[in-house]
């Protein structure tokens, strides 16, 4: 393949450039929204002096004050500081449990869109019986046979997750496979991989970056509905499931427990789904010219 | 003196958002259209002959804003309110747009489409709504209109679906027919016998027509008179073989000598350079640019609609020049 | 005699549904491309007329084996398409170019025009590296577009512009072959005419033998000598050089000639056609033969073939060829 590299890094640089300046308040708060968390979650150590997992028992379950201003939990722990450092793993879980499935999947639909025939029959018929389960609980199936933990989740969620993505782009690969510009490609006798990879891929991927957004979100309620039934990350590293978890009982005496996590699910939801709002937007107005 | 069913289009005007950011895309069209005859609307693309027509029936894009006056039948169509224009619309004035396969519900039969126009705007009841529709169909030419009442539109040809489309124009028995580029979408031969049908049913009801469509030969073979639109304005108006025998606007004739009709083998004389985006406006002739016989005068100032005879007109001021041109 | 350089032998196409309900006695659909041959020199233009199922867009397909046809040859420049692997394939096929109808999807609207012409001189290394910026804009000059333009995406270019592109695209492959598949269809009246002179121009200065397919009798006969008319995926009449159209004698290329509106004709002299009123193409005998005013016996039995007729030239009709016995 002949060398992409300048080309390549200046496409890609018009497309960031065109995620901030084109109008649309949804995109711009949900990226800054997205980013300042990502900051938060980094600069935790500066920004709190408790550390997560050490015991204070004799400030266990103190309501929010100046001191903590998330208030405690039993062990004493100071919440806002579990928070920030579980937002670590939060936005982990939500990213990279996306991103392997978004490139398995995308090229597992690739390859079966563009070449059709058996291997696409093969490729559907397994993403037929993937899908017939209900995503959650093949998710805790899988963790439950490895063994719970963060690495388990990561394995359990690509297993089943690439399907979603695999859907996606062969629908659009099939769809594209018939423009003009495709059969101008292997006129000019490109290679079938070039085919996918230069001129299919960057059409329909974007289709899935929307679709990964909501995605992240589903990966984090997830990891917290794994966290919530003690498959997912393990005391005492800080997580958001599992703080609400642990916050169950205390629900009516120390409503921040559950609160404070809960919220930060919520808004980091909120952002991620604003930046797929936007960039349904940004896609729709590219493809509408 | 304008009988009761004449189209009057007066200054018709059409701009897109407000303030700084207003665009005018129809700037000033004026023409008209006599009871029972036909007119054609030609220009290319982005000239802006669908928008006038629709906005004969306000059928604007949003954010569309009209201005100027449409006179129909006494009333001014460009000052009614949205429910006063909807009495106009499928009944009084009916509209035939470009693609049938659209304009059809896919999931209603044909001839239930047919006899809902007939029972809201004849206010008769479901039976007589129904009989009347497969007389509709019959008229337009469908066999076995009683059994295809009962198809579905994927059922059709192109060809057929369009005769349906034109049923539903007709069934409320409307007095002025707009066809907004009728027969594009179908091959030759059915599109002549799409326009032949138009023709035939127009002349046995008395009824206006308004046929818009790039194609001159289209509009040649179904209509009286033509009105040329480029960068949305009519540059030339005229009955149809005068206008075509003689072309009065330098536009008109580029176009004619363009056809590839217009000689034989080889090489073709087209017009160089593309139309304008009609919301752009130079300060004089839009034309110009593009014109062999612009001057400075042209581009000072807009040109007028300058009247040729008591029937022509042409907004170009070397209208006499073209006049030569032809007979010298 | 030099060889032909594009052979079309036989060439047929299904594209395959199982009759509703299935069983043998089910009326068999007629194939989208059915026996077609034709034969194009070097630098030779041939056009071709047909409506929409005519086969015409499917014959451009199987002659750039870009469909695979079910029987028959494509031989160009004297080897089989039709034998070769898909490595071999890719190589030959860079000589052969199509032109597509629709500007707007036959460019990748990711990449700009200089990137997509680059890329076709890269990936046959057809000039060296260096020499790559010079020869893109060496092309966008020979199709009228200026060297700026290379910068730009395709959104950003009119219906026009683009077509230019594309052109400029398959010029980039130095092919032998043009094939323009109703490649001005889409464009307005004006710029069609340019495009036209363009098509011309190159095939002229190029030596490219170009197929010209267009719905538009007017648009081909300007372009090409020889025309072939297409009906229900057959050849039923080759014009050749020099026979006007309407000296035309197959019943369905005079009714696309008195159908074809046409400035200078008055109203009501279109022909009555009920082209779209019969229902479906009769599976036997000849397919135009439920419209045509002709058709006789023998229509309904065999499937007129293609052979020369009284006036010499290739005529698919047994009324026509029912003269020839006669005289």
């Amino acid at each position: 393949m002949a060398v992409l590299s300048v080309t390549r890094s200046r496409r890609v640089g018009r497309g960031i450039t065109r995620l901030f300046t084109l109008p649309g308040w949804e995109r711009r708060v949900g990226l800054a929204g997205v980013l300042v968390v990502a900051l938060l979650a980094t600069a935790a150590p500066l920004l709190t002096a408790y550390d997560p997992t050490v015991l204070d028992l004799p400030h266990a379950l103190q309501p929010p004050s100046l001191a903590h201003p998330f208030g405690t939990d039993p062990f004493g722990r100071d919440i806002f500081s579990r928070v920030l450092y579980g937002a670590r793993i939060d936005l982990q879980i939500g990213l990279i449990g996306v991103a392997i499935p978004l490139v398995c999947g995308t090229a597992i639909g690739l390859v079966s869109g563009f070449y059709g025939g058996w291997i696409d029959g093969i490729i559907g018929r397994i993403i037929d019986v993937v899908v017939a389960f209900p995503f959650l609980v093949l998710v805790i199936a899988i963790v439950a046979m490895l063994g719970p933990g963060l690495v388990s989740f990561y394995i359990a969620v690509s297993l089943v997750s690439w399907v979603a993505y695999a859907r996606i782009i062969r629908g659009e690969v099939l769809s594209a496979r018939g423009r003009e510009y495709v059969l101008a490609a292997r006129m000019l006798g490109y290679s079938d991989a070039r085919i996918m990879f230069r001129h299919l891929l960057p059409n329909v991927v974007p289709a899935v970056f929307v679709f990964a957004m909501s995605d992240i979100v589903l990966d984090i309620l997830t990891g917290a509905s794994l966290g919530f039934f003690g498959l997912g990350v393990q005391s005492p590293t800080p997580e958001w499931g599992v703080m609400i978890a642990e916050g169950r009982d205390f629900i009516t005496t120390a409503w921040w427990m559950v609160a404070f996590p809960g919220l930060a699910i919520i808004v980091v939801g909120l952002f991620f789904s604003l930046v797929g709002d936007g960039l349904a937007d940004v896609i729709r107005r590219i493809d509408a010219r | 003196m304008h009988a009761r069913d004449d189209l009057v289009v007066d200054n018709l005007r059409v701009w897109f958002g407000h303030g700084a950011r207003r665009r005018e895309v129809i700037h000033g069209v004026s023409f008209e259209l006599p009871a029972g005859s036909s007119f054609g609307l030609i220009g290319e693309s982005g000239s802006g002959k669908s928008l006038t027509c629709r906005s004969i029936l306000r059928l604007l894009p949003p954010g569309g804003s009209i201005g100027g006056h449409i006179r129909y039948g006494g009333v001014d169509l460009a000052g009614l309110g949205e429910g006063a224009m909807r009495a106009y619309r499928g009944s009084r004035i009916g509209m035939i747009f470009q693609d049938p396969l659209t304009a059809l519900n896919p999931v209603m039969r044909v001839g239930d489409a047919i006899a809902q126009v007939i029972a809201e705007h004849g206010r008769i009841g479901t039976r007589p709504a129904r009989s009347a529709a497969v007389e509709m169909m019959e008229r337009v030419g469908i066999l076995d209109a009683a059994r295809r009442a009962h198809d579905y539109p994927h059922q059709f040809s192109g060809g057929m679906r369009q005769r349906i489309v034109i049923a539903m124009a007709l069934a409320a028995q409307p007095t002025l027919l707009l066809a907004d580029e009728p027969t594009t979408a179908l091959d030759v031969i059915i599109q002549a016998e799409i326009l032949r049908l138009i023709d035939r049913l127009r002349r046995d009801r008395g009824m206006s027509l308004l046929l818009v469509s790039h194609d001159l030969g289209v509009v040649a073979s179904v209509c009286e008179q033509i009105g040329v639109m480029y960068a949305g304005e009519l540059v030339e108006i005229g009955p149809t073989q005068q206008l075509l025998a003689s072309p009065r606007h330098p536009y008109t004739r580029g176009l004619l000598e363009s056809l590839p009709e217009a000689g034989d083998q080889g090489r073709l004389r087209p017009i160089p350079g593309a139309p304008p985006d009609p919301a752009a406006r130079p300060s004089g002739c839009a034309f110009a640019p593009r014109c062999r016989l612009a001057t400075e005068e042209c581009r000072r100032q807009p040109i007028p609609l300058i009247g040729v005879d008591e029937h022509r007109a042409s907004r170009c001021i070397h209208v006499q020049q073209l006049a030569e041109a032809v007979h010298g | 005699m030099a060889d032909p350089l594009l052979a079309v032998e036989g060439v047929t196409k299904s594209y395959g549904q199982a009759a509703w309900g299935g069983g043998r006695a089910a009326v068999r659909a007629r194939p989208a491309l059915d026996g077609v041959s034709l034969a194009l020199d070097r630098g030779e233009i041939l056009g071709i007329v047909g409506e929409s199922g005519s086969g015409k867009s499917t014959l451009a397909r199987c002659i750039t084996l870009l469909e695979r046809p079910d029987r028959g040859r494509v031989v160009f420049d004297g080897t089989d398409l039709t034998t070769l692997d898909a490595g071999s394939l890719r190589r030959v096929r860079r000589q052969m170019q199509i032109v597509f109808q629709d500007p707007y999807s036959s460019l990748n609207p990711r990449l700009s025009v200089g990137d997509a012409l680059a890329e076709v001189l890269r990936v046959h290394r057809l000039v060296a590296a260096a020499a790559v910026q010079s020869r893109v804009a060496q092309l966008l000059e020979m199709v009228g577009l200026p060297a700026t333009a290379a910068a730009r995406y395709p959104a950003d270019l009119s219906g026009g512009q683009r077509q230019r592109v594309c052109i400029a695209r398959a010029l980039a492959a130095e092919p032998r072959l043009l094939i323009a598949d109703e490649a001005v269809s889409a464009l307005d009246v004006s710029i069609q005419a340019q495009i036209l002179n363009l098509l011309l121009d190159l095939q002229h200065d190029l030596g490219l033998a170009l197929i010209f397919i267009s719905h538009n009798l007017y648009v081909v006969r300007r372009i090409a000598r020889r025309i072939g008319v297409m009906f229900a995926g057959r050849l039923i009449e080759m014009l050749p050089d020099g026979m006007p159209l309407e000296a035309a004698q197959h019943p369905y290329t005079q009714a696309l000639l008195a159908a074809a509106p046409r400035v200078g004709r008055p109203i009501g002299t279109l022909e009555r056609q009920d082209a779209d009123l019969v229902p479906t193409l009769p599976a036997v005998g000849c397919p135009y033969r439920a419209r045509c005013p002709a058709a006789f016996e023998p229509c309904a039995e065999v499937d007129p073939p293609l052979a020369p007729g009284p006036q010499g030239h290739l005529i698919a009709c047994h009324r026509v060829m029912g003269q020839l016995s006669q005289s």
